[in-house]
């Protein structure tokens, strides 16, 4: 008990003590400014990372709002008359019509339909004598709307490595044209384990310019002409981005 | 066994010099000295290499905003020489749309080539 106590006082071997002390707290010390310093420098890679993803998803849903920015459909037919043994017959054949957006080209049936349709009841009120008319529609596959087609966008091109993050992503990009002829453009990263992988930006696009109810088909017209009608006109109407939930 | 000087063996006096506690806090104090000075060495080299890859990570980081800020940009100033193509492949036929890189330093957006 004695020996135990005069250790315990005893000063012997203190400084020795002291200083591990000291060494174990400059070991914890440096390590944490090692370790903070290498984690600023991870944090940057990653933040490069989950950028050129960003970066990857936005230009792909830019080129769709490029592409649909101001893009028109105009519908197309063909007059033709004919006069035999008394009896006139006008012919308002319709033709393949016309999509400026590459990316609204598979909703081109459902345009198509609505301007046939259209167009067919101008010329079911067209009168004359000894006369008939007649619309031929574009013999295409009927298209209800809402319809939704869903796209993949994958870059190619650019020399080096450099440009290895921005080919390796794949972007799907979800096109759904409403009934009233609205389109709302989906863009996602498809690319699994991809930091943006459940991020999404959307863009919705308006009609600029709607005329459903103001086509016209001219009752006369030179044979053989065709005539082309713009229809359809789309703008862009808000962009909006996020994580899904 | 050879004897000492006085007579007695050297493995004798070895036990006892090691044996001994006299100049023992000397050795202590020196230990503790060097344990210390090198205490001191390794937070200082710590401290220098902390500051080096600080040094670069603020580098990557200038870099990293200028190439960002060139790829956001997407004007011509910021057109790289390369170029490319998008392929986008729908239920329909696929198609593809020549595309302009922007940016630099591996951070890079597209746009329609005019």
């Amino acid at each position: 008990m004695r020996a135990l106590k005069a250790k315990l006082n005893s000063r012997r071997g203190a400084s020795l003590l002291l200083a591990l002390l000291f060494f174990l707290i400059a070991l914890l010390v440096g390590a944490s400014i090692l370790m903070a310093a290498a984690s600023n420098g991870g944090k940057a890679k990653s933040n490069r990372d989950e950028q050129q993803a960003y970066l990857t998803l936005s230009s792909a849903l830019q080129l769709v709002v490029d592409d649909i920015n101001g893009a028109t459909y105009s519908g197309k037919y063909r007059y033709s008359d004919d006069y035999y043994y008394g009896w006139y017959t006008y012919t308002y054949a319709q033709q393949k019509g016309e999509c400026t957006s590459q990316f609204l080209e598979p909703f081109r049936p459902a345009m198509e339909q609505t301007f046939s349709k259209v167009c067919n009841e101008k010329v079911s009120g067209f009168t004359g004598r000894y006369s008939t008319f007649d619309w031929v529609p574009l013999s295409t596959t009927a298209m209800d709307l809402p319809l939704t087609e869903t796209m993949t966008l994958k870059v190619s091109g650019g020399t080096g490595d450099e440009y290895q993050a921005i080919t390796a992503e794949t972007v799907k990009v979800e096109l759904t044209m409403n009934s009233d002829f609205t389109v709302s453009a989906t863009a996602t990263i498809t690319t699994a384990g991809s930091v943006f992988e459940n991020y999404s930006m959307v863009a919705d696009f308006t009609l600029a310019v709607d005329n459903r109810n103001a086509i016209t088909v001219d009752q006369d017209g030179t044979n053989g002409t065709e005539y082309l009608r713009e229809m359809l006109k789309w703008k862009l109407g808000k962009m909006v981005k996020g994580w899904a939930s | 066994m050879e004897a000492g000087k006085n007579g007695k063996g050297v493995g004798v006096m070895m036990r006892r010099k090691l044996n001994s506690q006299s100049g023992e806090t000397l050795v202590e104090a020196l230990a503790s000295i060097l344990i210390a000075f090198l205490s001191v060495t390794m937070l200082f080299f710590c401290v220098v290499a902390a500051g080096r890859m600080d040094k670069g990570t603020v580098e990557s980081d200038k870099t990293y905003y200028e190439a960002l800020a060139a790829a956001e940009t997407a004007g011509d100033a910021n057109k790289t020489s390369d170029s490319g193509e998008v392929t986008v492949t729908a239920n329909g036929a696929p198609f593809t749309i020549k595309i302009d890189f922007y940016g630099k330093d591996g951070l890079y957006s597209y746009r329609r080539q005019n």
